[in-house]
């Protein structure tokens, strides 16, 4: 860790964000709420059949329609080359991400966009895509992960062999990759243990759930440039993703970060901002494109369902001995679920010697899935922390102390490889086992659950520039969507660094012509990566108030230091020199060289891993099966919180989404694979009154390669309440479901089958 | 279709616009009048972002009819605060950190100063059950029901 | 010579399921070079598609960084999130 003071005058503190006042006086412009001079809407036509061969299109009454002024299909875009590239984290086929966006052969889901209009009123774009007459042939269909795994399944794509495996696949099939990591020898671990739990485990698809629609303004112009107003996690990502699907120059398109009503790793790819793009070029006009809350959950976001095979052995006294997962994950329509992330997170927060996870990759005729919050994480370690819940239970041991007894420190290996540096998982058993929670006795019909997770954490590109104006004031930018107070952690990290007052800066997400390529917002890698580039551009800055400084005083630069926001003589030898303030230095700038600034542009590299426990009581209605969540606690190791009021908030949010996944949330399709639980009446994400306070406990473990010890914190609160909400389920009731969610008929079902 | 020509307060202002029959107050709002902080999450009534008072009473605004708002009173978070003086739901939503993304927040500030105006000593219990209807991702509502509760009890000593 | 570790999976894949390869390389272009020219495919692979940790930190774009015989080098998939 750098040389830190140890108290900090604003990190740490619950400051009031900058952006605040605009979002609670329904100021802030979010996705929709742009409106252009001249400004058409658009509208996307989608296909009903889960997998259907387009046979044709024809366009020609909506073309007609007064008011329209667009009509796209596929055939007005590019057509791109199977060919995976390199594009941030993950390689994307952009073959695959052009067919989510516009079908061009097949219909692989229903939900997939296969046409596009623009119109002058909403109204009339919603008629000329009813007119819009598309010819189908309708192909079997596969749904479910272990059904499309199936020798006789119909095959999404006759060109997919199966990758990860030697020799190469000769049948084409829906498995689009294996993967396995191992430790040891995992039979000679079940070998040496005195209990091995097998168990098998389904998950069901769930949403994101944000509650702001995909909205995007786009506006062509007649020479080629483009502006693009939308709400993302990342406006470089929409730039490079829209750049390459219809060869437009990076440099001809400025996209501008709307507020962001919420994404939890939904909105980490395009769906209408191409549309719009090539609405507008067709049109001549800005066009407008909004996703209706149906379209969100048949077009958009949502994760894997999934199925799972956990083994886990251990000695009598708790060691355990082997590990075995094998997990399939559900893709949707095209390669790239969260399989791998999956397997590595799955065994991650033990120490153990042997150990095997195998994972495949599976498409099936649903949404392709994108980032859900730890990708695949929730899935595999609820099947982890069950089976370790279980284990506990059968051998008698306090479920905190067997996690504690084979827990990850520093220096132990994790499955996926890598030994672990600076870690808290401890520190977070430690603290759960603290809390007044966990000692509270429990009533009949009563139980509860811990579950412990894990998560990376990622680093990334992200740039800051700090620029110092005239009267002292600092305007602070950098390109990362703030999804939920990340300007105030910026703002504070740099008034923490520069030594100046939190107020006096001014943060702002500025557009991609404005800053360099910034990774998206996700990972849980703003307040790391992002908080590394600020406080390295307020170094930036520092070096040059020092040397504006040393310029006035006819000294070295080196007799010049900075200390709360002065320069200061660096000692007596130097000279005896009133310290000058960052105002005072700015007042002069002019002559002393120009404006004022710092800026970094970084890949930032050591995020540091998190971990969380959480405690989950609930009671059981024998007679409904309904579940009510009477107390939660969540322990996370944050490293630092540089906002502990926004910490908390991620940690009470995740945990809340985990809850809504392990009891109430469920994609349900009909016998054509067509989603029948499209709104949120049906498809139910927890509310208010569904729930108590979340009661958030932040450990703090810094991460030894952050300024302030940022380790990230977004992610790892929606692993633990899978697990531990159903090992709470199972102590009320004495039943392990072993199935996600637990709704009322399935508890209800297994405390029947139990008598 | 011929336009509709409603006049109707919003804000504690006389306003005016022309709307299509079927659309609703939500999108009269954000697309006739300009005030787009009413947001729009579903448009069936399930998630709150777009509620507002009509004639003192909370409603979804995508359920509601430009025409219906004629000769009624409106009110919008554009109307909450008093000029640069936040409401102390505003205020306390800051302070506390009761919202992420902030897209639910309109929706909820103003269901909750709608209970907060008929009640000012709510129990948890109240509070929960009352916003259930504005749905929030981010939060876990924890924050939300603190602020709420919070401010209710400064207005109590005030 | 520097020791890189694969995933079993990987190993399987490339190197006849030998999941610790030494090659001669001070950093991590020549690492790929040579493990390239030892095992087709696979720092083509690496390069593309893969994340490559030294000493407990993970990359996801590696490159420039040097390497020893004391380095512990694995190589992982890429990570992103939500």
């Amino acid at each position: 860790m750098n040389e830190q003071p140890k108290q900090f005058k604003w990190v740490g503190t619950r400051a009031i964000r900058p952006d605040g006042v605009d979002k609670v006086t329904g100021r802030a412009m979010y996705g929709a709420d742009l409106s252009l001079p001249g400004m058409v809407e658009g509208k996307v036509v989608r296909s009903p059949h889960a997998h259907a061969r387009i046979i044709s299109i024809d366009t020609s009454k909506a073309e007609a329609l007064n008011g329209v002024t667009a009509v796209i299909t596929a055939a007005d875009m590019p057509v791109a080359d199977s060919k995976p590239v390199a594009s941030g984290e993950a390689m994307i086929n952009f073959k695959d991400l052009a067919n989510n966006v516009l079908a061009r052969e097949k219909a692989l889901y229903e939900g997939q966009a296969v046409a596009a209009v623009a119109a002058k009123t909403a109204d009339i774009a919603e008629q000329a895509a009813a007119l819009i007459v598309v010819n189908y042939e309708v192909l079997p269909h596969v749904i479910d992960v272990m059904e499309a795994i199936k020798e006789d399944a119909p095959v999404l794509h006759d060109d997919m062999f199966t990758g990860g495996v030697k020799p190469k696949p000769e049948k084409a099939s829906n498995v689009a990759n294996r993967v396995e990591f191992a430790l040891g020898d995992a039979d000679a671990g079940f070998a040496a243990a005195d209990l091995v739990i097998e168990r098998q485990f389904t998950t069901e698809p769930v949403h994101q759930g944000y509650i702001e629609p995909h909205a995007v303004v786009a506006d062509m112009n007649p020479d080629g440039k483009v502006d693009v107003f939308c709400s993302s996690q990342g406006h470089f990502m929409v730039r490079a993703f829209c750049s390459q699907l219809l060869h437009i120059e990076m440099s001809k398109i400025k996209v501008t970060a709307a507020e962001i009503g919420g994404g939890f790793g939904g909105k980490t790819t395009v769906y209408l901002e191409p549309l719009a793009i090539m609405l507008s070029r067709k049109s001549g006009r800005p066009v407008r494109m909004t996703m209706s809350r149906e379209e969100v959950f048949r077009g958009s976001g949502a994760t894997s369902g999934a199925a799972m095979t956990i083994k886990m052995g251990a000695t009598k006294d708790g060691k355990i001995t082997g590990a075995y997962a094998e997990l399939y994950l559900q893709a949707g329509a095209f390669p790239g679920s969260p399989v791998g992330p999956a397997a590595m997170t799955a065994f991650a927060p033990y120490d153990l010697a042997n150990v095997k996870v195998v994972g495949f990759d599976v498409v099936s005729n649903r949404q392709k899935v994108v980032a859900y919050r730890a990708p695949g994480a929730p899935i595999s370690e609820y099947g982890v922390e069950s089976v370790v819940d279980e284990l506990a239970s059968e051998l008698g041991i306090d479920p905190i102390e067997i996690r504690s007894m084979n827990g990850a420190k520093e220096g132990t290996q994790a499955a996926y490889g890598v030994k672990f540096g600076t870690i808290g998982f401890q520190e977070t058993l430690d603290a759960a086992k603290a809390t007044e929670h966990f000692k509270t006795p429990l009533g009949p019909n009563q139980g509860r659950g811990v579950a412990s997770g894990f998560w990376f954490n990622i680093g990334g590109e992200s740039c800051a520039g700090i620029r110092i104006n005239e009267d002292g004031s600092i305007s602070l930018t950098e390109g990362s969507p703030d999804i939920g107070g990340s300007r105030a952690s910026m703002a504070l990290m740099a008034a923490e660094t520069l030594g100046v007052d939190y107020n006096k800066i001014k943060p702002s997400v500025v557009d991609t012509d404005a800053t360099g390529y910034h990774f998206v917002t996700g990972g849980s890698r703003v307040t790391f990566a992002t908080g590394m580039a600020v406080v390295e551009a307020s170094k930036a800055a520092i070096d040059e108030l020092r040397a504006r400084a040393a310029q006035i005083w006819d000294v070295d630069v080196e007799g010049v230091v900075w200390e709360d926001g002065h320069a200061k003589p660096a000692s007596t030898n130097v000279g005896d020199f009133e310290p000058m303030s960052l105002a005072e230095l700015a007042k002069v700038a002019n002559k002393t060289g120009g404006p004022i600034s710092g800026h970094a542009d970084i890949n930032a590299k050591g995020a540091g891993p998190a971990f969380g426990t959480h405690i989950c009581d609930v009671e059981v209605d024998p007679d409904t099966g309904h579940v009510t969540v009477l107390r939660y606690t969540a322990v996370q190791d944050a490293g630092r919180a540089i906002h502990p009021g926004y910490v908390e908030g991620q940690i009470q949010g995740g945990a809340v989404q985990g809850i809504g996944w392990a009891l109430n949330e469920e994609y349900i399709y009909d016998e054509n694979g067509c989603l029948e639980n499209a709104g949120f009446l049906d498809y139910r994400v927890p509310v208010a009154s569904d729930l108590p306070m979340i009661d958030a406990i932040i450990v703090e473990v810094p991460n030894p390669t952050h300024p302030f010890g940022v380790r990230g914190v977004g992610e790892v609160p929606i692993i633990p309440p899978l697990a531990a909400v159903s090992n709470a389920v199972a102590a009320a009731t004495g039943v392990r479901f072993n199935r996600l969610p637990l709704s009322p008929p399935t508890i209800l079902a297994g405390i029947a089958a139990k008598k | 279709m011929a336009k509709h020509h409603i006049t109707t307060t919003i804000n504690g202002e006389e306003a005016e616009y022309l709307c299509e029959p079927q659309e609703t107050l939500l999108d009269v709002l954000r697309d006739q009048v300009g005030l787009t902080g009413t947001k729009e999450g579903c448009s069936s009534g399930d998630c709150g972002a777009c509620s507002v008072m009509l004639d003192g009473r909370l409603v979804c605004s995508c359920l509601v009819l430009g025409v219906e708002a004629g000769g009624k009173s409106v009110e919008t978070i554009e109307g909450m605060a008093d000029g640069e003086d936040l409401h102390p739901l505003q205020q306390k939503f800051l302070e506390e950190a009761a919202l992420q993304c902030g897209f639910c927040t309109p929706g909820v500030l103003i269901a909750a100063k709608a209970l907060l105006d008929t009640n000012n000593n709510p129990t948890e219990t109240e509070v929960r059950y009352w916003l259930a209807g504005n749905l929030c991702r981010c939060t876990g509502y924890d924050k939300i029901i603190r602020a709420v509760m919070d401010t209710a009890a400064d207005m109590r000593g005030a | 010579m520097v020791k890189v570790t694969l995933s079993s999976g990987t190993a399987q894949q490339f190197t006849n399921g030998v999941t610790e390869v030494n090659v001669e390389a001070k950093n991590v272009r020549q690492m790929f070079k040579a493990l390239e020219a030892n095992f087709p495919g696979l720092g083509e692979e690496i390069q593309t598609s893969m994340s490559v940790a030294i000493d407990g930190v993970i990359l996801p774009d590696p490159f420039l960084e040097e390497v020893t015989e004391a380095s512990e080098i694995f190589v992982l998939p890429k990570i992103g999130g939500g």
